[in-house]
Order: structure tokens, then C-alpha cells, then sequence
């Protein structure tokens, strides 16, 4: 839920890019997909100046950036007119960890972030938002050092209080009824909101790309 | 994109946007350059001219070594601003070769040092072309086939590239660079196996290239003569992006390689590296861009970095400017990020002891929320002595929560109350 830390955030964050003369990136850091949609919603309402546009990445495996906007922003945003569109990347986080056979190992994509960073803010028309979790946020913090410090809009949502995901299982019992069914199918849905949470907050393995 | 405004601005959204570090404006052409080597002092700039053979603005050595200097510094100290005001003041003495590896190698994990050789020679093409130094295609046709061996038939790729390099020979100098710096780029992109081809080739034939490149920058100095040039002087910024084992690579271990080229070079160079730099190597001769000390008397020369680009009674109570200019702790890029924090959270307003305040607060908080229990027991164990071999003093020192003054690291003044555990935020 927004509190008034994440208030007094989040009106900063509106005067800049209310206030903005020229594109640039945009680092949000949220540790829950509750608080992440929340403020996704409160930036879109407060600036009406911008088409609003997101991306999820949770299912590719991303190491750059760049590649990501080549291959999945249109070429009409990415030929369009400065400042019309904010294109919202989610999902990043989950390609810090890649596996490697039947080890665990960290990407290389913060290091790939930072070199890239004069391209990610001087060669696109529209606002890049990068959303990730607070563990890829301290990984940009040491491994793409540069970046962040041009990265002077940067902002922490943090909730502080832990959410009980299993309080949120929207059954106790298993369904007594057969087939495909209304309770069926918001069970699924829930579930998935649930998974894709805790997808976002623990990035899965993907395969290696080296 | 670029835009043109009137300094030092009034209005708060120009005055957000040339605060930005990312959308820094042209410093020289603006006029917003501030010289500050009264408060940083002149050694390190002594030292490097006096390498470069240069006195007073003039060369009082023609017959210098190919001086390789590193210039090392703190990330947003300025080092890009200087190699530029460096470059301005030899022009008339040395052609620059500018390069910055940030810019024209595209992505990092397939970066290796052998496309560094090949952006000098690619560069040095440009520069001459650009200047219209006749120079013998022919030759440099020669060095670039030594990695390039356009007999080759080792890929589809590379040959179907020398095809073309060859069908496009005709239109000109331009055209070949245009084709070598595409190619540069494509095979990074790609990670294809032209990379490793070219790698190897290099590798083996690295003593040519530099036999080769050498003569061909001897025989180029009757040309510069002509054009009142004593030499080329290769800048290569941007390295600080290099991943720091391929930095180690490129600036220690095949530092005997740059040694060997004729001509005078300098490099930015992460700050991290210094200290590796110093454990072993003496190929370069090494200079540290010094932070800014601040005191009572140069605070007013500090903060001009910011006045020079917005009105600070337009923006700021009488006294806040200098106490952000204080807890910047001499870094320049912290001063205008401070800054232009300052003036969001005030939204339109002055900013205030409250706004300052929060400021300072948010960014000492950042800072110290991103340090493990390691890195504070260290902060608060090692006030005056850390240990610069330490791989978390090290972390520290990248990510601006040390600074380097005088030699010795100091603790970051926004950090400073997270660790003392007081709540003296302000410059009180």
C-alpha cells in the first residue's frame, strides 16, 4: 500500500517527468508486484502527457537492453516523436540469474547495462522506465556503477511490510466440483497473479547464453 | 538531442535538465566550463604536459618519448571534461585521435582488446581523412588485412564482407572506414565466430601491426610537420566501462603492447585500477585527476559548476547551494546530482533547510542502504586507514561511498551520519 515515504516519492517522480525536456531512463525499485502495479498506475494517471506502454521481459532471456528494445518495442514507438510515448520494462530481474548446466550463476546483464548506458539515454525518442527488484537494484549499485550515477532518477519503493503469500491461496480445500467451471477458473488466475509475484521477487534460472 | 539555452537559466524545467548529468550540455561551447585548478592544483596537469614535452603552451621538447599516460579519478570527477580541455589546449601542437570506447564498441560481453587495436587504427583513418592528411591507403589497407586477410575464406561472413570491402574501395576513404567501423560493430553484435577469427589474427600478428602501424606514423610526420604537428595524440576515454578483468587485461597485462607504438597516448582509466596499477606495472606513466578539496575558501569556485548553468537566487535560500557543494564531498557529479534532487523535491519552490534536508537524507540513505554489514564494519573500524587492497574497500571506492582525497580515503559526507549514527544531516 502507498504510505506517505512512497508519497512524497512518488510526487517527485511526477515533477520529473512532468518537467522533462528530453528522454531518458527511469529506474524503479519495487519488492513487491502488489506496490510495482500500484505505482505503475499512479504514474500513468499523473502524467497524461506520455502513452504508456509496457514490456514484459519475464519471459525472455535479456542480456542488453538495446537488444530488448530492437526486438520488442514497435518502430512506430521507436520512431516517434520525442517525449509521446513511456515505455515500461518489467520483468528484467529475471535474467540476472542464468543456469548454467546444474549451476546457478549471475549474468552478465548489469555489466551489459552499464556499458550500454550513453545509448540507453541519448538514442531512444520516448522515456525508458526499467522496473526491477531490489536485489537487481543493489547489482546495478556495484556492477553498473556508472549507469546509476547518470541515473539521477531513481526511485525505492520498498513495503515494508512482509506480504503473507499464503494468506492470499484463494482455497483451503480442493474444489469438490469436475471440469471446467467459474471457481476453477478464478482459482487458476489468482494462482497465477501469485506466481508471477513471486517470479518477480525471486528471479527463476534461465539458460545460459554463453 | 540538443538544446540551446540562455545561462544561467530561470525556469525550473531547463534548470532540471542542465543539471542532469546524462543530458550534459556542450561545457566548452556554452561557457560553462569552470577551471578549477586552483582548488585541485596543477601537479597532475604539470606532470602530464611535461611528458608531452609541452611548457607554457609550448613545446619545449621535440624529441620526447611516446609518453603513455594513464589518467586515473573517481567516476564523475571530471576526467572526460579534462581530457577534452587537454585535447583543446595541445591541438596545436598534437593531432588528437579521440576514442571512446563507450561510444563505438556497442556491447560489452564481446568486447576484447584486440577491437581496441582496431578502433586505433580505424580512428587514426578518420582522423586523417577528416583533416585531409594524405596518408598511403595502400598501406593501411595492409595492417587492417592483417586482421582481416581478405584471401580468407575461413567464414562465410568475413568473406562475403571482404567482397564488399573490396567492390566499395573505389568510392573512397570514407566508404572503407565507414565499412571497417560497421564491421567492427556488427561482429561484436553478433558474437559470431568472425570475432574469434579476428582475435586470433591479431594475436598472431600483433609484432606486424605494430611494426606496420609505426612506419606508417613515421612516414606520416612529414605531413604533420607540415601542418605545424609534432605528433599524434591518441585519447582513449570511456575504458571505465570495460569490465574490470578486461581492464586489468588491456592496461596491465598487455601494457607492454601500447609501449611499443610510436606515439603519444592517454587514457582514462577506472580509479579502481590504480591500485592495481601501482602493485606492479610502471609501462605508464600515471597521473590521479585529484577530487576537489574543499574549504571555506574555494567553496564559492566549487558551487560556480552550478551557478554557471542555473540562477542560484532563482532556486535556492541564501546558503543551501553551499552546504550541497560541502557534502558533495568534492565530486562534481555528486554536486549537480545533489542539485538537482534539491530542486524536485522543492518543486517550484526555493529549496529549504527542510527540502536540503530530505535531499541529503534520501541520498545518504541510498548510499547506506547498499552497504553489507562488512562494509559498515569497516566504515566504522577504519575511520582514517582503509585498506585499498580490500575487496570491499575496493566496492566502496567504486560506488563513491569512499572518496579518495589527498591520497587517503575519506567516508562519503552524506554517509557519514549512518555511521556515526547521528542524525546531523545538514552542514550545521
Amino acid at each position: 500500500m502507498i504510505n506517505s515515504t512512497h508519497d512524497k516519492k512518488l510526487k517527485k517522480l511526477l515533477v520529473s517527468l512532468n518537467n522533462r525536456l528530453t528522454p531518458t531512463v527511469y529506474f524503479i525499485c519495487c519488492n513487491t508486484e502488489k506496490l510495482r502495479k500500484i505505482i505503475f498506475k499512479e504514474i500513468e494517471s499523473g502524467t497524461k502527457r506520455y502513452r504508456h506502454i509496457e514490456v514484459d521481459l519475464t519471459p525472455h532471456l535479456v542480456y542488453s537492453l538495446r537488444d530488448a528494445i530492437n526486438q520488442f518495442v514497435s518502430e512506430e514507438v521507436k520512431s516517434s516523436a520525442p517525449l509521446s510515448y513511456a515505455v515500461h520494462f518489467t520483468g528484467i530481474s529475471s535474467s540476472l540469474f542464468v543456469s548454467d548446466g546444474q549451476q546457478l550463476k549471475k549474468s552478465k546483464l548489469a555489466e551489459e547495462l552499464n556499458f550500454e548506458r550513453e545509448r540507453l539515454f541519448h538514442d531512444y525518442p520516448f522515456i525508458t522506465f526499467v522496473w526491477v527488484t531490489p536485489y537487481f537494484y543493489n547489482e546495478l549499485f556495484y556492477k553498473a556503477g556508472d549507469l546509476m550515477s547518470w541515473a539521477v532518477d531513481r526511485y525505492e519503493f520498498i513495503d515494508n511490510l512482509p506480504e503473507d503469500i499464503t494468506s492470499e491461496i484463494p482455497y483451503k480445500q480442493p474444489l469438490q466440483t469436475k471440469g471446467v467451471n467459474k471457481e476453477r477458473l478464478d482459482r487458476i488466475e489468482k494462482l497465477e497473479n501469485l506466481l508471477d509475484r513471486l517470479n518477480e521477487e525471486n528471479p527463476r534460472p534461465r539458460e545460459s547464453y554463453q | 538531442m540538443s538544446l540551446q539555452f540562455k545561462y544561467p537559466v530561470t525556469d525550473f524545467g531547463e534548470a532540471l535538465h542542465v543539471l542532469n548529468p546524462n543530458t550534459e550540455p556542450e561545457i566548452f561551447d556554452s561557457n560553462l566550463y569552470v577551471n578549477l585548478d586552483n582548488v585541485r592544483g596543477k601537479k597532475y596537469l604539470n606532470h602530464i604536459y611535461t611528458q608531452l614535452g609541452v611548457k607554457n603552451g609550448q613545446l619545449f621538447n621535440k624529441n620526447n618519448a611516446f609518453a603513455k599516460i594513464l589518467l586515473t579519478g573517481h567516476r564523475g570527477s571530471g576526467k572526460s571534461v579534462e581530457l577534452q580541455r587537454m585535447i583543446h589546449n595541445l591541438k596545436s601542437i598534437y593531432l588528437p585521435v579521440y576514442i571512446n570506447i563507450e561510444v563505438q564498441l556497442v556491447k560489452l560481453s564481446a568486447v576484447e582488446p584486440e577491437d581496441i587495436y582496431q578502433l586505433l587504427v580505424i580512428e587514426l583513418m578518420q582522423t586523417l581523412a577528416d583533416n585531409n592528411i594524405p596518408f598511403s591507403e595502400k598501406n593501411f589497407r595492409r595492417i587492417t588485412n592483417l586482421w582481416m586477410d581478405e584471401q580468407s575464406k575461413e567464414t562465410k561472413n568475413l568473406t562475403s564482407y571482404n567482397t564488399s570491402i573490396g567492390s566499395e574501395a573505389g568510392a573512397g576513404i570514407n566508404a572503407y572506414i565507414f565499412k571497417l567501423r560497421t564491421f567492427l560493430k556488427s561482429v561484436i553484435t553478433a558474437q559470431s565466430e568472425d570475432t574469434d577469427i579476428i582475435g586470433r589474427k591479431i594475436k598472431a600478428n600483433i609484432s606486424d601491426i605494430i611494426q606496420n602501424l609505426n612506419v606508417e606514423l613515421a612516414s606520416l610526420q612529414f605531413e604533420l610537420k607540415e601542418k605545424g604537428y609534432n605528433g599524434f595524440l591518441f585519447v582513449v576515454d570511456g575504458t571505465e566501462k570495460l569490465d574490470y578483468e578486461l581492464a586489468k587485461k588491456v592496461f596491465i597485462k598487455d601494457a607492454p603492447i601500447f609501449n611499443q607504438i610510436n606515439s603519444c597516448f592517454i587514457f582514462a582509466s577506472p580509479v579502481l585500477g590504480l591500485y592495481d596499477i601501482h602493485a606492479g606495472q610502471a609501462y605508464f606513466n600515471h597521473q590521479i585527476l585529484p577530487m576537489v578539496k574543499l574549504n571555506d575558501g574555494n567553496i564559492a569556485a566549487f558551487k560556480s559548476i552550478v551557478t554557471k548553468r542555473i540562477d542560484e537566487n532563482t532556486f535556492f535560500e541564501p546558503g543551501m547551494l553551499d552546504c550541497i557543494a560541502k557534502k558533495s564531498g568534492g565530486s562534481i557529479r555528486l554536486l549537480l546530482e545533489l542539485s538537482y534532487n534539491a530542486l524536485l523535491n522543492s518543486s517550484f519552490n526555493l529549496v529549504n533547510r527542510n527540502t536540503l534536508k530530505d535531499t541529503l537524507y534520501d541520498m545518504g540513505l541510498f548510499l547506506y542502504q547498499r552497504l553489507d554489514k562488512e562494509h559498515k564494519e569497516i566504515l566504522r573500524s577504519s575511520q582514517a586507514d582503509f585498506d585499498f587492497g580490500n575487496e570491499k574497500v575496493k566496492e566502496m571506492l567504486f560506488s563513491l561511498v569512499l572518496l579518495v582525497q589527498n591520497g587517503s580515503a575519506v567516508i562519503n559526507p552524506l554517509v557519514q551520519p549512518f555511521i556515526e549514527g547521528t542524525q546531523n544531516y545538514l552542514c550545521d
